[in-house]
């Protein structure tokens, strides 16, 4: 039981009367034991978390810790909040974060620190605690800096950087790996530095992992991540299959290759594999197969708005952005989003469609039509 | 005919009684232990006072599976047991909820416990704001001025 308790219940106000505050707290929330507190803290939404955070230095403490999160997790309280990393305009030396508000359903830049991230050529990978960002271009040269966006607090980590340079690299998390393929310029890549590992749970630098492969690719344009099994195309339309808990690590292909792969972007892998095609269309096929289909249901949307980035939304939903003029302001532009979830119907023997259907959209955020914003990167991260 | 029923006495620290029968004790796992290895008719509870006793008792009363000849079980519906929750801790103060959650688990009473830290998260909840919840909760801050501003600050996104 509590320390410092007598029977429950002894804490009457009553009592409480002649105690100073600071004694009255320790009778409330506080008297509970860690465990019980962290049950009923637990409960809250996230946007409540935050509320209590701002109460007091001890609350704070406990709203932004592991155990909370953890206990969260536990209990299936955590949400999908929808973070985005733009490019806003050129004359910003740095892209920043942005999280999609549950409620406003506006995107909100985040009050982060700052550090100075790639405009172009960084791989991202999402993981428990946040966004990777790798590589890239720095100073007109690919870096081998890693940060770790933390998506509870909105830090941005420096992360101990990769052994060599990378810039447009395709990365991937299995077993709680981070994979990093590819990127390395001035044509220094070989089978030994082609592929570096860090261990997110006991790793402290990143590791070459000599790999047996058919080839080299420049570049893995597009991947995804099935059973533990990678699967990545490269420039060539290449199809590459990696299994990195088999020894040696091996590389192998099957002689299937994709016939367009500069116009599959985005690969995303739910249930089936979907991808932002040409005209921003969404497409699918399955994950074994090289026959892309589209998405039926959202032809009305996709007649007159052009999907720039696609991406995983919740556990049920995907979520596509796009941007349109607004009719009455000239100059602004509008960056929508939808929330689609899809179905998947059998037609005939053999023939499969899937249908997407929007449960939701709007636009998110209004800016000059001057200042091109790129977005680099858009996932959602459980909070 | 209905069988007699088995009745128990609960004791608080402070030496209230409570004769429950003995269903309304088993709804507690620290309890139907208790009752096992010591069929005493009396049983002190040292750690809970009379006024979270009776709480307790009231729910277990109203939570009782009971059995009934031809070996059905029944209890109150789902929905009546619902807005009878409802009822139950609305009309409790925090510090009342505090007490029973404590009481809660140590009586081992799983559902009156996830019961009790709903409570506390609903009141969190229908606070509008980080100032409401200090208020609600009784909870003095120890930011300074400048540290609030940062806090505010870093999430703007949250509340702007």
């Amino acid at each position: 039981m509590k320390r410092g308790r007598g029977a429950i219940g002894g804490c009457s106000s009553s009592e409480l009367e002649s105690k100073n505050e600071e004694e009255e707290e320790e009778c409330g929330l506080w008297s509970l034991p860690n465990d019980l507190l962290l049950d009923c803290l637990s409960q809250v939404s996230r946007l409540d978390m935050v509320a209590l955070g701002m109460v007091s230095k001890r609350h704070r403490h406990v709203a932004k810790s592991r155990v909370i999160r953890a206990t969260r997790n536990r209990m299936g309280k955590l949400e999908p909040y929808l973070y985005v990393f733009m490019h806003m305009n050129p004359e910003d030396p740095s892209p920043r974060w942005f999280v999609l508000h549950p409620l406003q359903r506006r995107l909100k830049p985040v009050h982060s620190t700052f550090y100075p991230a790639p405009l172009a050529g960084s791989c991202f990978v999402t993981t428990y605690w946040g966004i990777y960002c790798i590589g890239g271009v720095m100073n007109g040269k690919p870096t081998s800096e890693v940060t770790l966006f933390h998506a509870i607090d909105h830090t941005v980590h420096r992360i101990v950087p990769m052994k060599m340079a990378r810039s447009g690299a395709s990365a991937c998390v299995i077993d709680n790996k981070i994979y990093v393929f590819g990127g390395c310029w001035d044509d220094v890549a070989n089978s030994s530095n082609w592929v570096e590992v860090l261990d997110l749970e006991f790793g402290r630098s990143w590791e070459f992992l000599c790999v047996s492969t058919p080839k080299i690719p420049l570049n893995i344009q597009q991947n995804f991540v099935i059973d533990k099994l990678f699967c990545g195309v490269d420039e060539d339309g290449q199809i590459f299959y990696f299994a990195p808990q088999f020894t040696p690590p091996t590389f192998i292909t099957k002689g299937i290759v994709e016939p367009n792969p500069e116009n599959r972007n985005d690969w995303l892998l739910f249930e089936v594999l979907l991808s932002r095609g040409i005209c921003g269309r969404l497409l699918w096929r399955w994950p074994g197969g090289n026959i892309w289909r589209q998405v039926k249901g959202l032809e009305e949307l996709l007649q007159q708005q052009h999907i720039i980035k696609v991406c995983g939304s919740s556990m049920e939903t995907i979520a596509i952005f796009w941007e349109a003029g607004l009719p009455q302001q000239e100059g602004l532009l509008e960056l929508w989003y939808a929330d689609i979830s899809l179905k998947k119907y059998q037609v005939e023997e053999g023939l499969w469609e899937i249908w997407g259907s929007i449960q939701s959209s709007a636009p998110v955020l209004s800016y000059s039509s001057r200042s091109s914003p790129k977005l680099l990167y858009a996932d959602d991260v459980s909070c | 005919m209905e069988n007699e029923k088995k009745m128990i006495t609960l004791k608080s620290s402070d030496d209230v009684t409570f004769e429950v029968e003995e269903a309304v004790v088993l709804e507690s796992q620290f309890l139907s232990h208790l009752v096992q290895d010591c069929p005493a008719p009396e049983h002190k509870i040292k750690e809970v006072t009379g006024k979270i006793l009776s709480k307790v008792v009231e729910y277990c009363e109203k939570h009782v599976v009971v059995v009934v000849d031809g070996g059905d079980s029944s209890s109150s519906s789902g929905d009546d047991l619902k807005k009878w929750d409802d009822k139950f801790i609305k009309e409790m103060d925090l510090s009342t909820v505090y007490d029973l959650i404590a009481a809660a688990n140590y009586l081992n009473i799983q559902a009156l416990l996830d019961l009790m830290c709903q409570r506390v998260a609903d009141v969190i909840t229908a606070c509008k704001d980080h100032k409401e919840i200090r208020e609600t909760l009784g909870i003095v801050s120890d930011y300074t001025a400048e540290e609030e501003a940062e806090v505010l600050k870093e999430n703007e996104w949250a509340f702007d």
